[in-house]
């Protein structure tokens, strides 16, 4: 089990290193051919590793469904690299956030009778947390 | 020197944050199932090159929308920041081995998150990257200490939960 755990947690460093890396080349270019240049070495890179090792096209790809091949475009066009920047900005902030919502819950939320209609159920939840947040 | 940056949230960020998040993890979770079919390097390999040819399209989709003289010519990138691609494939060969281990899809996001506070409190505090240095607070430690703590939880009921 340890092994997975620290595979998983090297790939979060690595994510938080191409980011890094994708966002300077972003800088010099546009989002869109960071991501481009990024796919593209990737591939590259793994291709030549897979003509080394071997691997490169194992006995039961071709058995995987059509929708698994949709992870690569939403990396290389979706989540191009300030989309991803601006997530993990915004992740920081949630704790923030998360305890702003706290606050506002008994400040605002369930007291005020100034407050405009409300959602209810895990819809107000939300709702609560985003209005806190702009506060 | 050390700067301390104020955090404004705005709640369109927020939106955005959730959003990006789902998606990425339901990319995790295609890749992870292109390694489950074939293997790590295939997975990781397949993504790359799908989005190799995504990225082209929406470049050409957006190129008639280009200004036709750059106000602001932009200096060229140093050769470290085209390594991205490689960081990028090791990621996805990583992911892909351990969705399809007993940590399964949470389990690989949690201690991944983990990870990327850890490199990004580094790269905060050093300035790794040219990016400004910046001063850890008490609230930095704590998103260090409680992510792993909730990453434990996760994983630990996670596997009490399983047939």
């Amino acid at each position: 089990m340890i092994t997975p755990i620290l595979y998983a947690v090297l790939a979060g460093l690595l994510v938080g290193l191409s980011r890094q890396l994708n966002g300077r080349s972003a800088l010099s270019g546009s989002p869109l051919i960071a991501s481009f240049w990024n796919h593209l070495i990737g591939f590259v890179a793994l291709t030549a590793l897979g003509l080394a090792i071997g691997g490169l096209l194992p006995a039961g790809a071709a058995d995987a469904p059509r929708h698994a091949y949709i992870g690569g475009p939403i990396g290389g066009g979706l989540l191009s690299p300030p989309a991803a920047g601006s997530f993990h900005a915004s992740v920081r902030s949630i704790p923030r956030s998360w305890s702003s919502a706290g606050r506002w819950f008994r400040a605002w939320c369930s007291t005020s009778p100034a407050a405009p209609p409300r959602p209810s159920g895990p819809a107000r939840w939300a709702w609560c947390l985003f209005w806190s947040a702009w506060r | 020197m050390p700067i301390s940056t104020p955090r404004q949230l705005n709640p369109l960020h927020l939106l955005i944050a959730f959003g990006t998040g789902g998606l990425l993890t339901l990319m995790v979770f295609f890749n992870g199932e292109l390694g489950h079919y074939g293997n790590p390097l295939f997975a990781s390999r397949a993504a790359h090159g799908t989005g190799t040819v995504a990225a082209i399209l929406f470049l050409a989709l957006l190129y008639r929308r280009r200004p036709a003289v750059d106000p602001q010519p932009k200096p060229p990138a140093p050769f470290w920041a085209y390594l991205g691609g490689i960081s990028g494939a090791l990621t996805v060969m990583l992911t892909s081995t351990t969705v399809n281990s007993p940590l399964a899809l949470s389990g690989t996001l949690a201690p991944g998150l983990a990870g990327q506070v850890v490199f990004s409190l580094a790269a905060d505090r050093w300035g790794l990257f040219g990016l400004p240095k910046r001063r850890l607070e008490l609230r930095d430690l704590a998103a260090v200490l409680l992510i792993p703590a909730g990453s434990a939880l996760i994983i630990l009921v996670g596997m009490g939960g399983r047939p």
